[in-house]
């Protein structure tokens, strides 16, 4: 036999081998760098959109610096130029609490960020509005409209996720100050299909594969694939909606001009429901989708379109 | 019994057939190029062992040339979105896209649309001129026109997809992307966005013909095969004067499965459908957007697929998003 | 019959009779050609069909388009499913199966018969392959017999469609793109053949001349031209490679790979010339 007809075959096979074994190389090279952005659907190189200025973004983070001399003519009345340890000045958000508790608060910042007071705090003076401090407070009241304009309607909504656990700085810092920008999206404006040509289709779809990769999921999990534009059959699709929604009013009241960083994967990094709050200490019951129909994300067309046997 | 994978061929001098009409006068550029000259290495595969001569023509020429431009002007689009970066051109070279513009106006730049209207011009003259050097030597060998008939129903389809439908759609953005990745990414996008393609009728038609050729491709290739020992591939000949090879062919089929067709009439069958390929795809195209809006609907209102929920939709939105493209990466700008 | 039938229908010499020394079945009927592996397709046929339509009926949708045998639900995995909820399914696969090996067998006795290559059954073999890949081998790769299409007109689309969006996105399966390609060319190399031949002829008096002609255009038009053996040979290759890609195409999809877009991130990787 003459062996040189073994080489069509052989290269097939050798293709797929090699094929076979990129992958998990491709997986520990990514493992490795967790924070390199990984762009969207077909679209190598769309990082761009809401890719930021890393040297403008520097400004106004990392620790204070404590030997800045204060300057109270930019500071608001409540903040006394004598500080007295021990009792509470300034404070503009978290006035349910007592020193005490608002100390475990401040403990809990610090865990959720893996920093120290003075990330944010001068020293000298706890009530003096610092950069990072001034950005602090309004993570806070993010995070309070977060939990009750947006994931609390939607545990309200579909009490069959049985999601108890709560919102805090660790949902999306997990003990890092600053976060990588990772799977970009879209503005929710563009999910409107129907303002679209199939050009401007392309960006959802890119956007799409940034979703699914940040909750670990494929397009079934939200879609039926028969009327794919549609989001009348999944709950998931529903909620999707709105939380893209919330990811947008984040962007664009909350975060600094220079930093319209959130996406999907800032909260879920990866899981279908963000899993940090278990870090923290808080409640939390694991998701199962889909819970009527187990197999749907799997196989989402056997219980549609064996519908008549059913 | 022949073998599978090749079948001996005889060596022969190189040949060199007279032009079999005297008109060449009328084309300064109707000349052979070069010599012809064997590669032995394609008689283990049973083809013909023969390069050239190539015929230049003035529509081969015209044809060419319009092709390298429009790889030109791709090349260039490419290196200058990524900022002269050659390097880069080649590092993305399958995801850099040449997007069309919105509207139906001529692009405001060079780089938002520009290229791509560049491209399609110079890209469609080239296939017309290749059309036309088809049709010249078809009728300098008097033949019939199948082959140009067969390419302009090839071109039906380009043209459907990247200007007919675009146009009656009011905008260049229904078109597909310039780029390797384009042309993949527009067939998922506009899968979606039209609703479902499989139940577009047109699209059935299209698969059922395009799997059909590979399928009449592997019976006719394999039948001739089988029986070239016999003498059946010298297929012209056959038309006229049949032999033992296409008798076995046509028994062989009508044992198998009680029906044949002979020499002749397997070229209609091959012919009609790999043009019915390009046809039926067409009018799918021409179709989505203009006539039917979602596929879905079209097909739970005509019975063929089962309804899955009610019929409206949600997030519906006229409101126009202003647009500021990377028109390379496809994403939006900031 | 045709006219130079009669010369050719001789009994004997099939796989059945090399084995036993006998083969009551070998004979035709009608046009047909009968033989042991006629009958044994035609039984397989029979029974698929009837507990096709048994099934259907038990569903109560008749519908042409919509009558649907759906594959085992996920709860089965790879054991046994009750009829209505999979084993109709995997009866009818079975029986399919079963007759499409016995259509080949029976394929490779004419073969036999009309001392031909066997180049007709091996692509038969081919194209069998598609079909034991997606209902067969993959869902016994992946552990679940609801790996498989449903067996209907609509179910089969909903099963590409799924499939295709399952991997994100399917278009950048890199054995698809091949497998798209080989159709593509397929239907462009066959149009190509149909046309020189249905142009040529009958247009001299000369068939040698004729033959001479369509090397003469083919090296005119593109500067080769591939022979009148060559063409079948290139159109027989195409068509096994575009069903072999598309089997690794469907069987690398959810086993060895889970999302083709991320397959070609290594792109995205620094590039060599930076490090």
């Amino acid at each position: 036999m003459n062996m040189k007809r073994l080489l069509g075959p052989l290269v097939i096979v050798c293709t797929l081998a090699l094929a076979g074994i990129a992958q998990p190389l491709l997986d520990t090279a990514r493992a490795a760098s967790p924070d390199k952005p990984i762009t969207g659907n077909n679209s190598p190189l769309g990082v761009g959109h809401f890719d930021r200025n890393p040297a403008a973004a520097e400004k106004g983070y990392g620790p204070v610096d404590q030997t800045v001399p204060m300057d109270f003519s930019t500071q608001n009345a409540n903040v006394p130029k004598n500080y007295v340890p021990g009792k509470l000045y300034n404070v503009q958000v978290l006035k349910k609490y007592t020193y005490a508790t608002l100390l475990n608060q401040m403990n809990y910042y610090t865990q959720s960020l893996g920093v120290q007071c003075t990330y944010c705090h001068n020293v000298q003076n706890f009530a003096y509005d610092t950069g990072t401090k001034k950005i602090a407070r309004t993570m806070q009241i993010m995070s309070n409209e977060v939990a009750s304009g947006w994931v609390d309607p939607v545990k309200h909504d579909y009490p069959n996720y049985s999601v108890s656990g709560a919102v805090g700085c660790v949902t999306c810092h997990r003990g890092a100050p600053r976060m990588g920008v990772k799977w970009n999206i879209v503005p929710v404006a563009y999910l409107d299909y129907k303002a679209k040509t199939t050009k401007q289709a392309g960006y959802v779809v890119n956007s799409m594969y940034s979703a699914a990769k940040s909750l670990g999921v494929n397009c079934l999990f939200c879609h039926n694939t028969a009327d794919f534009v549609s989001l009348q059959y999944y709950p998931t699709n529903k909620i999707a909606h709105r939380m893209w929604a919330m990811v947008d009013k984040i962007n664009h009241e909350y975060l600094p001009a220079n930093v319209k960083a959130v996406t999907c994967y800032t909260c879920h990094q990866g899981a279908k429901w963000p899993q940090a709050l278990v870090t923290a200490g808080l409640d939390q019951t694991p998701v199962e989708a889909h819970a009527s129909h187990p197999e749907v994300h799997e196989n989402p067309g056997a219980h549609l379109a064996s519908g008549a046997a059913h | 019994m022949a073998t599978v994978i090749t079948r001996p061929v005889i060596e022969m001098p190189p040949v060199q057939h007279p032009d079999p009409s005297p008109l060449d006068h009328n084309d300064l550029l109707g000349v052979r190029i070069g010599e012809p000259f064997r590669v032995p290495f394609l008689k283990r595969f049973g083809v013909d062992t023969q390069l050239g001569t190539l015929w230049l023509g003035t529509w081969g020429i015209l044809s060419v040339m319009l092709f390298v431009a429009g790889l030109g002007v791709q090349f260039l689009a490419g290196v200058t979105a990524m900022n002269g970066d050659i390097l880069s051109y080649l590092h993305y070279f399958a995801n850099i896209q040449l997007l069309p513009p919105d509207g139906l106006g001529p692009a405001k730049s060079l780089s938002a649309g520009g290229f791509w209207q560049i491209n399609v011009l110079l890209w469609a003259g080239s296939v017309l001129c290749w059309a036309g050097r088809c049709y010249e030597r078809l009728m300098r060998y008097q033949w019939r026109p199948y082959l140009f008939f067969a390419w302009l129903s090839a071109i039906l389809l380009t043209a459907t997809i990247w200007v007919f439908r675009p146009l009656l759609m009011g905008t260049w953005a229904e078109a597909p992307a310039m780029g390797l990745n384009g042309d993949l990414d527009w067939a998922q996008n506009f899968s979606v966005l039209w609703g479902n393609l499989y139940y577009n009728p047109w699209h059935m038609l299209a698969i059922f013909f395009l799997f059909g050729s590979t399928m009449l491709w592997g019976m006719h290739g394999a039948t001739i095969l089988a029986t070239s020992a016999e003498g059946s591939h010298h297929e012209v000949a056959e038309i006229k004067d049949m032999h033992s090879g296409s008798h076995k062919s046509m028994l062989f089929w009508r044992w198998v499965m009680g029906f044949n067709a002979n020499p002749k009439t397997i070229h209609d069958w091959i012919w009609w459908f790999s043009v019915g390929v390009v046809v039926s795809s067409a009018i799918g195209i021409i179709t989505t957007g203009t006539f039917v809006n979602d596929w879905y609907v079209w097909g739970v209102d005509h019975g063929i697929v089962a309804q899955y929920g009610d019929m409206t939709r949600d997030a519906v939105n006229q409101r126009p998003v202003p647009m500021d493209v990377n028109v390379i990466t496809g994403m939006p700008r900031p | 019959m045709l006219e130079f039938e009669a010369v050719y229908r001789k009994p004997g010499n099939t796989l059945f009779r090399h084995l036993l020394g006998t083969d009551p079945f070998d004979w035709w009927a009608g046009r047909y050609y009968v033989g042991l592996w006629g009958v044994v397709s035609m039984l397989f046929t029979l029974i698929g069909v009837a507990v096709l339509f048994t099934a259907v009926g038990q569903y109560g949708d008749w519908d042409l388009w919509r009558a649907n045998v759906h594959a085992p639900l996920r709860t089965y995995g790879l054991g046994f499913a009750p009829f209505l909820d999979g084993g109709a399914w995997a009866v009818v696969v079975i029986c399919a199966t079963g007759a499409f090996v016995s259509w080949l067998l029976r394929e490779i006795d004419i073969c036999r018969k009309l001392e031909m290559g066997y180049h007709v059954p091996l692509m038969f073999g081919f194209a069998i392959s598609a079909w034991v890949t997606l209902q067969i081998i993959r869902p016994l790769w992946m552990g679940c017999w609801c790996e498989g299409f449903d067996l209907s007109f609509t179910g089969h689309l909903t099963w590409v469609s799924n499939t295709g969006f399952r991997y994100q996105n399917f278009y950048l399966n890199p054995f698809h793109a091949l497998g798209v390609t080989g159709f593509f060319l397929t239907a462009m190399v066959l149009a190509m053949h149909g046309s020189a031949i249905l142009g040529t002829y009958n247009t001299s008096k000369n068939p040698v001349q004729e033959e001479a002609n369509v090397d003469n255009f083919w090296r005119d038009y593109i500067g080769y031209s591939i022979g009148e053996y060559g063409i079948h040979w290139l159109g027989f290759w195409l068509a096994i490679f575009t069903l072999v890609v598309s089997d690794l195409c469907i069987l690398t999809s959810g086993t060895i790979f889970y999302d083709w877009v991320e397959f070609w991130q290594f792109q995205h990787l620094p590039a060599f010339w930076l490090h």
